[in-house]
């Protein structure tokens, strides 16, 4: 009989064993007790766009002044970390992520792209900048801060 | 072509602009073949996006490090049509080199960046 039982037991399979929590249980009977507060949780991964967008942004931090022969200023390590936690926290939204390119201003640009449409956001030192466009014009000229909930909605079709 | 170092030309409506973008370690090169936006924007306190005019120059001038760069045009006709001004602009080690000047907002550059066709040059 086994004196040891390993929770979450999907990252036991797909990941660190090391990160899983390890009891021993030699002298302690499990049952089905539906009152445990021990649970199994399933282990949330990003979609590829996500993972690559999420590789891009390292690289963006090596970047140094410069970068495109033009003069640009490199990004800072706040702005790369700005645009770092907007892909972590939202990532499971149902967002057209498309791509990611620092700009010559030393910010962050994050698109998203479904047919006609397009959404740009800008991650800046202190402020961010939301622009959607349809067909290339311009309908929307914001910030994330106020005008998260139009992102959302102008793909939510 | 001998050009006087000092004698700035028209910039002729069929004259198309070159400008550098960064391919490699990261790419700025979508999955479409558009360049980024931010490759056509204008930094703050430049009065005009550095471009160099293709009948002046060479694309192995044009492009300075072809292991990292590949070259993207757009036409002088096209730059007016978004109410922009196109200026030969030579610099001493650069005859070629010329400003898009104007208002270029966010939008202004994305639809420059989607406008930009890829030089087939080095490959």
């Amino acid at each position: 009989m086994s004196s040891t039982t390993v929770l979450r037991e999907p990252e036991l399979i797909y990941g660190n064993p090391a990160n899983s929590t390890v009891l021993n249980t030699e002298n302690i009977p499990l049952s089905p007790n539906p009152d445990t507060s021990i649970y199994l949780s399933k282990p949330h991964y990003f979609s590829s766009i996500i993972g690559n967008l999420l590789q891009k942004l390292d690289r963006f931090a090596e970047l140094k002044n410069n970068w495109d022969s033009y003069g640009a200023k490199a990004p800072t390590a706040r702005v790369v970390q700005e645009a770092k936690n907007f892909l972590i926290e939202n990532h499971y939204l149902d967002l057209p992520f498309y791509f990611i390119a620092p700009g010559v201003n030393g910010e962050i640009m994050l698109e998203f792209s479904k047919g006609n449409k397009a959404a740009e956001v800008f991650f800046t030192d202190n402020s961010t900048e939301l622009l959607l466009y349809d067909n290339n014009k311009t309908v929307l000229e914001g910030t994330l801060e106020n005008d998260f909930p139009a992102l959302i909605r102008f793909f939510d079709d | 072509m001998t050009e006087h170092p000092l004698k700035i030309q028209e910039v002729q409506d069929d004259d198309r602009l070159l400008r550098r973008v960064q391919f490699l370690n990261p790419n700025f090169i979508k999955d479409d073949g558009t360049p980024a936006s931010s490759s056509f924007s204008l930094k703050k306190g430049e009065d005009g996006l550095s471009v160099d005019i293709e009948r002046l120059t060479t694309y192995e001038k044009a492009i300075q490090d072809r292991s990292r760069f590949r070259l993207y045009f757009l036409t002088a006709s096209f730059t007016k049509s978004l109410g922009l001004t196109n200026k030969h602009d030579p610099l001493r080690n650069n005859y070629a080199h010329a400003l898009i000047k104007g208002n270029i907002t966010r939008g202004i550059a994305r639809q420059l960046a989607q406008a930009a066709k890829r030089i087939q040059y080095p490959d």
